[in-house]
């Protein structure tokens, strides 16, 4: 794997929030190591709060990490100020969860695609316009958007628009925040499917978040599966839908027959109160006494587990 | 198995003073919840699933328009006597106001707002209808039907605990009880939701809950008076997988244990068929289809409405996703409420409206026809 | 109808956005055509005052036409000099207008510099500049007034830039609670994700797409206090001198000849005087609803 083949590498990232009123920080994310391979797709797992949407952020330097690094092509960004990062955001895109607030509600939509347009390139107004009426066919919609608010647009249409922006500055890397999340069912595969074609056609790497483990698997090349701020599983998408071997994939495979508790774990392992292996094992006492680490059990198959073999 | 209650003939029409005209909400709603079942309802956001289950409740007010329809509805044994006196009193002639058990809520409701054909202008909205449905449904509303709403965290009052949230519903039903009996019973309704340290919870204010936390509050707020008939209104919206399921299974239990009923509405046909015994699908304001999980979703092959049937494709099988197939799309856009409909609202996304029937499909809207027994479709690929 | 489809939606974020001119009641097109009126003629006056154009002079002094009723030569007649009372009134907006563009200029330009720095940098400036922005507040505008007048010579230039520095807090203020609730917006981190510098962010989105209009509710209101303070000032003397016309001045000389059946002296200034701050105060209260901000006084 060389470098010029990677689109974003994360190593051993960290982030804590502190809050004002709170003694200790919160554990947003900790350990975090990725990397993403050009033109293909990881997808993100885990239950809201368990820190994807930081991740996402941190990768974008949207927020500042704590320790790690993030190499974008080989350039370190996490030792660049955030004025010197400016010129590599044409790069790296995001299409954000709410895409109606991710849009000025004051402006119309053809102002808000021209502002990334004009930053970026040097078009006469008459070509900035063929461009964006290229972009709105792109992503099937009409022209008539372009003279409306915000506010007057339907889900599936701002969330095409989202990508719209995004796709008019030809980043290398997009991260989709769960980008289906709150949209309808019939439009949710509309979007997933515009998604991947895009993706496809411009060979963009991508970073899909998503709470549903069938959605990602649909989208992605690598999965890595998320609980409470670590990675627990992280594994080419063929091997885990064959061998999923950590408890909490397992458990999103099929929720209905394994339960999960509520209780929040003392010491050790993160996942100790919910993990029927646990319980099976007849409660050990490593998994109270240390946090199992990521381990390659084979190949391009991690897995953050005691009991994997 | 016996009915618990029928929804006959809802219809829902908001008035619109900016465009001063109609919106159609629903139209000529027709399901039936037997007794311990439970009855899943889907649709699509504004398709009109929420009007329907708010005007069960009785809790459209306010706003001018149309509302008519007949709801008959088998109370607790405790509450017979009171509802039949409180629907006889409000009884129109026309009708009968009870179907064997079942006694029709809405006897006397025709609230309807006399217009003009054109211009449009409201010449007449009497208040009468609204004091006479609520004297039937205070007997109704929170004691044999309770409602989850849609958004859990603001359905709670943000400034009072949770505890005492609880305890205020538990004294409004029953008035003599004790304090420390009152505090021992919030803890068992907590435990019975699944809140491990109700003792902690109990001193709680809402925003300090999490969605999936919150959710069950208001589930135990809703089981208080154990009621014969528990609406769910998206229960599952915003939560994610893992809470989804737990919230779908506490309520089965729950169902299980007070032999209860549920209406739940949802717009993901996927969690809608792990729980539900029937479904009827909504869309623009109507049912398309109404029949038995067997009949809607399990059978791949068989009648089926245009709009379920892309519906149920939508979500991907295991099949399709180890061939690596791409999801099947519905073409087209959500239809805005605020669209005249003439003719069949899905027309528009409609794969099979093509040659001779699309010209039926485009002059009227179809009736429900019954393919087998127990389901029916409105399309006019399947008229007799 | 919306209430049950988009109830959460509304709440998070203008789900709608009308255009002004859809939104405006009739009593907002009332004041705010009234004020855009007052507006008018100010900047009319102002023009023909400077220019000197088109009126008599206002200082030629003709004892011969002392007291002259309303006609069509005297359009609002001559005072006990014979003066021409319209062409004073006219004269009389230059003692307010520039000093008054003055205290605008000084209260949003100081204002909104405050407030952007504080709002997008609290951790830094916050605390300190609103610290210095209470010890402003704090002081009674009027005896801040008197002090100035003290100090230095009673020259309404100083004057109007003392009543700018004393406005700076609320503007400041307004623009930082903007600040800060745009800030944690969506669409913000967007643009920033995008790679739009900060400045343009600063000023196409905060200040040019939400702080406009705050900004021209806060320049009518003050524009309105700095008629009222001139005049009042030169009612008690201390402002602009005789025969040097101002509206306050006039209406003082002119009260000593209401009792003799004079009205005319003392009460077109004064009727000039209220028909002025209440078109700058109506066209403030207009906007204030129009554009749903709660901006004070």
């Amino acid at each position: 794997m060389t470098v010029s083949d990677e689109t974003i590498r994360a190593e051993g990232l960290y982030k804590y929030f502190s809050g004002k009123n709170q003694k200790q920080p919160i554990k947003a994310c900790e350990d975090v190591n990725l990397s993403i391979k050009r033109g293909k797709t990881l997808g993100l797992v885990g239950e809201s709060g368990c820190g994807k949407t930081t991740v996402g952020r941190l990768l974008l330097r949207l927020i500042e990490p704590d320790s790690g690094t993030v190499l974008f092509q080989g350039i370190d960004l996490t030792l660049l100020k955030q004025r010197e990062i400016r010129p590599f955001r044409k790069h790296f895109q995001m299409i954000f969860q709410e895409s109606s607030s991710a849009f000025n509600p004051r402006m119309k939509v053809y102002d808000s695609l021209k502002e990334s347009i004009k930053l970026y390139t040097q078009l006469r107004p008459k070509e900035i316009k063929e461009y964006i009426n290229l972009l709105i066919s792109r992503v099937n919609l009409s022209r008539g958007v372009l003279d409306n608010f915000v506010g007057n647009l339907s889900g599936g249409e701002v969330k095409r628009l989202d990508i719209a922006r995004t796709l008019s500055i030809e980043p290398a890397f997009v991260i989709a925040d769960e980008p289906l999340a709150l949209l309808d069912m019939s439009i949710q595969s509309q979007i997933a499917n515009l998604l991947l074609d895009i993706q496809q056609e411009k060979s963009i790497s991508l970073l899909f978040i998503s709470h549903d483990l069938r959605i990602v698997e649909m989208l992605s090349h690598w999965v890595c599966v998320m609980y409470s701020g670590r990675f627990v599983e992280y594994g080419r998408i063929s091997v885990i839908r064959e061998r999923s071997l950590h408890p909490y994939t397992r458990y999103l495979w099929n929720p209905m027959e394994l339960g999960v508790s509520d209780r929040l774990p003392e010491g050790g392992c993160i996942y100790k109160p919910s993990c029927y292996l646990y319980q099976k094992r007849g409660f050990p006492l490593i998994c109270s006494e240390s946090q199992p680490l990521l381990i390659e059990q084979e190949k391009d198959h991690f897995v953050a587990c005691h009991f994997v073999k | 198995m016996p009915m618990l209650a029928e929804l006959e003939g809802l219809k829902v029409y908001f008035y619109d003073q900016g465009d001063k005209r109609f919106i159609r909400a629903c139209e000529d709603i027709k399901f039936s919840i037997k007794e311990g079942t439970v009855l899943g309802v889907v649709g699509e956001s504004g398709c009109g699933k929420t009007v329907a289950a708010l005007s069960m409740m009785g809790l459209i007010d306010g706003e001018p328009g149309v509302i008519e329809g007949r709801f008959f509805f088998k109370p607790k044994q405790k509450d017979r006597r009171s509802v039949m006196l409180a629907v006889m009193r409000g009884s129109r002639k026309d009708r009968d106001f009870r179907r064997g058990e079942l006694f029709d809520l809405f006897n006397g409701l025709k609230r309807c707002v006399e217009y003009d054909q054109y211009p449009y202008t409201i010449i007449k909205d009497s208040e009468r209808w609204l004091r006479k449905n609520n004297r039937i449904m205070e007997h109704v509303r929170g004691k044999n039907i309770s409602m989850i709403f849609q958004d859990p965290s603001r359905s709670l009052n943000p400034f009072v605990p949770v505890g005492i949230q609880i305890e205020k519903t538990i004294k409004w039903l029953s008035k003599n009880e004790k304090k420390g009996q009152l505090e021992s019973e919030v803890a068992e309704l907590l435990r019975e939701v699944r809140i491990f340290n109700p003792k902690v919870v109990m001193n709680m204010y809402p925003d300090a809950l999490s969605l999936g936390m919150a959710q069950r509050v208001v589930i135990a707020i809703a089981l208080v008076s154990r009621p014969k008939l528990l609406i769910a209104d998206e229960p599952t919206t915003g939560l994610d997988t893992t809470n989804k399921y737990r919230i779908i299974e506490l309520l089965q239990q729950a169902m299980e244990k007070h032999d209860m009923s549920l209406l739940f509405i949802s717009h993901n046909i996927g969690i809608v068929g792990s729980i539900a015994d029937d479904i009827a699908v909504m869309y623009a304001g109507i049912i398309v289809e109404f029949g038995s999980k067997q009949q809607i979703i399990i059978a791949k092959r068989g009648p089926k409405h245009p709009y379920t049937e892309a519906l149920v494709s939508s979500v991907p099988t295991d099949a399709d996703i180890k061939k690596g197939k791409k999801l099947k799309v519905i073409q087209g856009i959500v239809p805005n409420n605020k669209m005249e409909v003439v003719g069949c609202p899905f027309l528009p996304r409609c794969p099979y409206a093509v040659g001779k029937i699309r010209r039926k499909c485009r002059e009227r809207c179809p009736e429900a026809f019954e393919v087998t027994p127990g389901h029916s479709i409105r399309c006019w690929l399947y008229a007799n | 109808m919306k209430r049950f489809y988009y109830e959460k939606e509304m709440a998070q974020k203008e789900a709608f956005y009308v255009p002004l001119y859809k939104r405006a009641s009739a009593v907002d097109v009332i004041s705010i055509g009234y004020g855009l009126f007052v507006v008018t003629y100010l900047i009319c006056f102002y023009v023909i005052a400077i220019t000197n154009t088109f009126i008599k002079d206002p200082m030629q002094v003709d004892i011969k036409n002392m007291f002259l009723t309303p006609s069509f030569e005297h359009l609002f007649g001559t005072d006990f000099l014979g003066r021409d009372i319209f062409s004073r009134i006219v004269k009389a907006t230059e003692a307010f207008f520039l000093p008054g563009v003055i205290a605008i200029t000084v209260s949003t330009a100081f204002g909104l510099g405050f407030g952007i720095v504080s709002g997008f940098y609290p951790r830094y400036f916050s605390r300190g500049i609103f610290y210095f922005l209470d010890i402003i507040d704090s002081f009674p505008r009027v005896i801040l007034i008197l002090i100035v007048i003290i100090l230095f010579n009673p020259s309404i230039y100083v004057i109007m830039a003392f009543v700018g520095i004393t406005s700076i807090p609320k503007t400041a203020s307004y623009i930082k609670t903007k600040v800060e609730l745009l800030k944690e917006q969506r669409f913000i981190e967007a643009c920033r994700a995008l790679g739009l510098s900060k400045r343009h962010i600063i000023f196409k989105h905060v200040i040019w797409l939400y702080s406009k209009s705050v900004l021209i509710i806060q320049a009518t209101l003050r524009m309105g206090e700095s008629v009222l303070i001139e005049t009042s000032l030169s009612y008690l003397g201390i402002g602009v001198q005789e025969p040097v016309p101002s509206w306050g001045n006039m209406v003082a000389m002119g009260k000593d000849f209401f009792f003799q059946g004079k009205i005319w002296l003392s009460t077109i200034p004064a009727v000039m005087i209220l028909m002025t701050i209440m078109g700058l105060y109506l066209l403030g209260d207009g906007l204030n609803s129009l554009y749903n901000e709660k901006v004070s006084r």
